[in-house]
């Protein structure tokens, strides 16, 4: 027979396995082994109609439970003990996961679908079948334990929690993982698949009697004699190989064989866990005889209950009001109890999960050593104790809500007698604790996340580049239509350029043509619907066209006696490089700047300052050049911000030991056509450059 | 928006230019970077670098851009002044009370200030350094009776603790709008008067009573 394990996510089943093909092991009539494949998709319904048929509808069981569940099942399954083990694990947490959990639910799922991140949770079929301990203690308790990990999952705490799990832990850790998800879907799944959503009342029944029969000691079943020393043998020998064979099934697991590991894994505790798990087995199916109709808020009570049951007997003195109407007609007193301590686990998980997980440590203690002597009386317990504090802290932000909550927690718990509470709390601790994998699965899944959505936003900064460089491309080449079309103007333009002398007129030359080219432009019928970007492009490369042109005119007014002057500049300053070093007493770069000289990248950036025509892309070199300098200063000197005492002398250094050339008709070009846009910071770098030529034009070009 | 055009009436956003002059070591670049990031030797500060700094005010209802630039202080680059402080609404002149010769620094460029300039810019002199009071080598007296000689204001900051450096620049601020105000007026009034002052040369005497006579503008602030 099989078992068909659907699983049901929330809004994101789609890209993840859903179904398990289970392939059941021999000697367990009826139950089966699940594999998770991906492929097995597709079989879903198939599989799906398979189980209904052999178990008439009521062996098949839904479960909320995505890919981790069919991990886990994968290995313990193989043995009888293990099945039936990890069947009621699957329920288990179906019936506590419903309501409360359903807010983490999508997260594990997303992770899932990153192939960087192998299932982590492969060892949750291993614990399943270790023991029915791990199993209640686990799965009710870690709906709520999800949401409270989740919350401090992000605090400093649980680096801790990790290390401590992977030492101990590892065996029942892994399986928690496995099932959170599962919850989470739950109700998904139950309402999409009314057939296994029908089989689950069975199917969870039986857990709840055996875990029963658990903790009773006294009680007169031999069943749950048998069980109590059968899981407990199981879960401590377990202990010891648990890290083997988790590395092992881990490797396993990558390489996809499903049902060949499940002997090597499952074979210490699988002779123990026969017996136990026929028995369970064969609860399950009577129960599941009796009641298969019953909702699965009944199912939910059952299954409560009976996890809860094993806590103790205590909880059966518990008055029974928490008990939902709903109740199966077979739930008692002691049921009602132990739904109480469920109820009761969960409210205070959830109180947890909202307190402030730093001032935590601190307050337990004081609670307990110096007490809060107005409200410690006797009846008080600790428990109380701290959720007074955070009761008094939520009067305190007047969030109702959390009052509300921490008030029906305080109710609940303060029922319970000292021991019982600290049941509640190491239940709490152990379902803490053995979260501790899944939380450090979540955390390198955010990880991986991060780094690719890092990885993203740079490829995302290279394809804006990209179009940005194409979109002025193409901007230019529709600037270039343009002007062809006005060449006639632009020649006048030129004529008219060439008669003016007066440095001025030609100012006012330049400007005028360029607007009057802004304004044809804009009048152009392929301009219409450009950006204002685009616009503004168009302008520049205008400009560059235009100045392109009359470059020669523009840059050397006075022709020959410009390029002389730059000449005498440049040959002054290559004398000066001969002589000028870091320490040269008309610099005196300060030594921890000096260590980066001669700021190579500084002076490639200023001498390409002659192939850029407009006076603007000049400009834009210089500031370049400045903010390459400023850059490298800040990087040498960590203790200080550099300022203009630190930049001026290296400024002067750059620009003798670069030398570009024409620096003084590249002054007086810029002066003549951009003096009058220049502004703010543009500004500043510009006059910085100005003074240092000026400066460079004053140092003594002598040894 | 120029730098230079001082600002105007009503709505307008004044942008006003603000150089730092004074020697090296006295704290100009710390002083300017406590008021716009309040940072002090901070190894986690997020500016590369304290040559440029801007600061948006609103004061009494206006707002008002401020460009502070950081000039270079050694005296082998003190001839590059007048591109330094070329259309300067305002200057601060800081001297390290500690050391004589930082002031004596303030002094000369007071003069040059005043003589290229005139009243047109408001002239703040800083003692900075003020943690340092046991050390210090400027007298209050000479200094505060310096400044008000030749109409500058006077303040005493440390950038280290955070005093007086808001004061000053919110002070200086509020004697630049003044003085923009005065010459939107005299502008209204007339026409290019205010541009041709600007740019006139004003002879003033190394005696302090002359600049006195001259200045007053600032003071009255």
């Amino acid at each position: 027979g099989r078992l068909n394990i659907h699983c049901s996510g929330l809004g994101s089943t789609s890209d993840d396995t859903e179904v398990r093909e289970v392939s059941s092991r021999p000697s367990t009539p009826g139950l089966s082994v699940i594999s998770a494949t991906s492929e097995d998709r597709g079989k879903t319904e198939d599989l799906r109609s398979e189980c209904s048929s052999d178990f008439g509808g009521k062996d098949s069981v839904t479960s909320p439970d995505g890919e981790e569940l069919s991990h886990g099942a994968h290995h313990s399954l193989a043995s009888p003990a293990s099945q039936a083990d990890s069947l009621l694990a699957m329920f288990d947490p179906l019936s506590s996961g419903e309501g409360f959990s359903t807010g983490t639910i999508v997260r594990p799922k997303v992770h899932y679908a990153r192939p960087l991140h192998p299932p982590p949770d492969p060892p949750i079929p291993e614990t399943c079948a270790l023991g029915q301990e791990p199993r209640y203690s686990l799965f009710t308790p870690h709906c709520l334990a999800q949401a409270e990990l989740e919350h401090t999952k992000q605090r400093h705490s649980y680096p801790d929690r990790l290390v401590r799990s992977r030492s101990s832990d590892i065996v029942c850790q892994g399986r928690r993982p496995t099932s959170d998800p599962g919850l989470n879907r739950r109700a998904a799944a139950e309402e999409r698949d009314p057939a296994g959503h029908f089989s689950m009342g069975p199917s969870s029944s039986p857990s709840k009697d055996s875990l029963k029969g658990e903790e009773r000691k006294d009680s007169d079943e031999e069943k749950s004699d048998r069980n109590r020393p059968w899981w407990k043998k199981r879960f401590q020998s377990a202990i010891p190989k648990a890290p083997i064979a988790f590395r092992k099934r881990d490797r396993q697991e990558k390489d996809d064989v499903g049902h060949e590991r499940v002997p090597q894994d499952d074979t210490l505790s699988r002779n123990s866990q026969a017996q136990a798990a026929e028995d369970i087995l064969d609860k399950y199916r009577n129960i599941k005889r009796t009641s298969p109709s019953e909702g699965h808020v009944n199912v939910l009570c059952t299954e409560l209950c009976g996890e809860e049951g094993l806590h103790d007997e205590a909880l059966q003195n518990m008055s029974t009001d928490d008990l939902p109407d709903s109740a199966s007609q077979t739930a008692q007193q002691h049921d009602s109890s132990k739904f109480s301590f469920s109820d009761a686990k969960k409210k205070l998980r959830l109180a947890l999960c909202s307190a402030d997980s730093v001032a935590f440590p601190l307050m337990a203690p004081a609670t307990t050593r110096n007490g809060l002597p107005d409200h410690t009386d006797s009846e008080d317990n600790e428990i109380v104790c701290f959720l007074k504090v955070q009761l008094a802290e939520a009067i305190n932000l007047q969030d109702k809500n959390q009052m509300a909550q921490i008030q029906e927690t305080t109710r609940c718990v303060s029922r319970f007698d000292a021991r019982t509470c600290r049941k509640l709390l190491a239940a709490i601790a152990e379902d803490y604790r053995k979260r501790a994998p899944y939380i450090a699965y979540l955390t390198r899944c955010r990880q991986g996340l991060q780094t690719s959505q890092a990885h993203l936003e740079r490829l995302l900064q290279r394809v804006l580049r990209d179009k940005e460089v194409a979109n002025r491309y193409f901007t230019t080449v529709c600037v270039r239509l343009l002007l062809e079309h006005m060449e006639a103007k632009s020649l006048d333009f030129i004529k008219a350029f060439q008669g003016c002398t007066a440095s001025d007129d030609k100012t006012a030359a330049v400007e005028d043509f360029l607007r009057y080219l802004y304004g044809a432009m804009a009048h152009d019928a392929i301009w219409q619907y450009a950006s204002e970007d685009q616009l503004q492009d168009a302008q520049m490369a205008i400009e560059r066209s235009v100045m392109n042109r009359i470059f020669k005119l523009a840059f050397y007014p006075n022709q020959d006696g410009d390029i002389l002057r730059d000449q005498l500049l440049q040959e002054h300053i290559a004398r000066l490089s001969k002589v000028v070093t870091a320490n040269h007493k008309a610099l005196q770069i300060p030594e921890v700047y000096a260590r980066e000289a001669p700021w190579p990248s500084a002076q490639s950036e200023i001498r390409t300052i002659s192939a850029y025509k407009t006076p603007r892309d000049k400009v834009q070199c210089i500031l370049r050049m400045c903010s390459t300098i400023m850059n490298l200063l800040s990087l040498a000197n960590e203790d200080s911000v550099p300022g203009a005492d630190d930049f001026v002398p290296v400024l002067v250094f750059v620009l003798i030991k670069a030398n570009p050339p024409c620096l003084l008709s590249t002054i007086q070009y810029i002066n003549n056509f951009y003096a009058s846009r220049l502004s703010g910071e543009e500004c500043y770098w510009w006059m910085q450059f100005t003074a240092a030529v000026e400066f460079i034009k004053t140092i003594d070009d002598r040894k | 928006f120029t730098m230079a055009a001082g600002g105007g009436a009503g709505n307008k956003t004044y942008s006003f230019k603000v150089v730092l002059l004074g020697e090296g070591c006295v704290g100009k670049t710390s002083l300017v970077l406590r008021y716009c990031e309040n940072k002090f030797n901070d190894k986690h500060i997020t500016t590369l670098q304290a040559s440029f700094l801007t600061k948006k005010l609103n004061i009494t209802g206006k707002r008002v851009n401020l460009a502070i630039w950081d000039t270079a202080g050694q005296e082998r680059f003190h001839a590059l002044g007048p591109i330094y402080y070329r259309d300067s609404n305002g200057a601060i002149l800081v001297y390290d009370i500690t050391d004589e010769d930082s002031f004596q620094k303030v002094k000369n460029w007071v003069k040059e200030l005043r003589k290229m300039l005139g009243n047109e810019i408001c002239l703040c002199i800083v003692g900075n350094k003020v943690d340092l009071e046991k050390e210090r080598h400027v007298s209050v007296e000479e200094a505060e009776g310096y400044a008000e000689s030749v109409g500058a204001k006077h303040y005493h900051t440390s950038a280290k603790l955070n005093k007086g450096i808001e004061e000053l620049f919110l002070d200086l601020c509020k004697r630049m709008m003044e003085t923009a105000q005065a010459e939107e007026r005299a502008k209204g009034n007339g026409a290019s008067q205010s541009t041709t002052s600007r740019r006139g040369v004003q002879i003033v005497d190394d005696d302090p009573q002359a600049a006195t006579a001259a200045g007053g503008c600032c003071s009255s602030a």
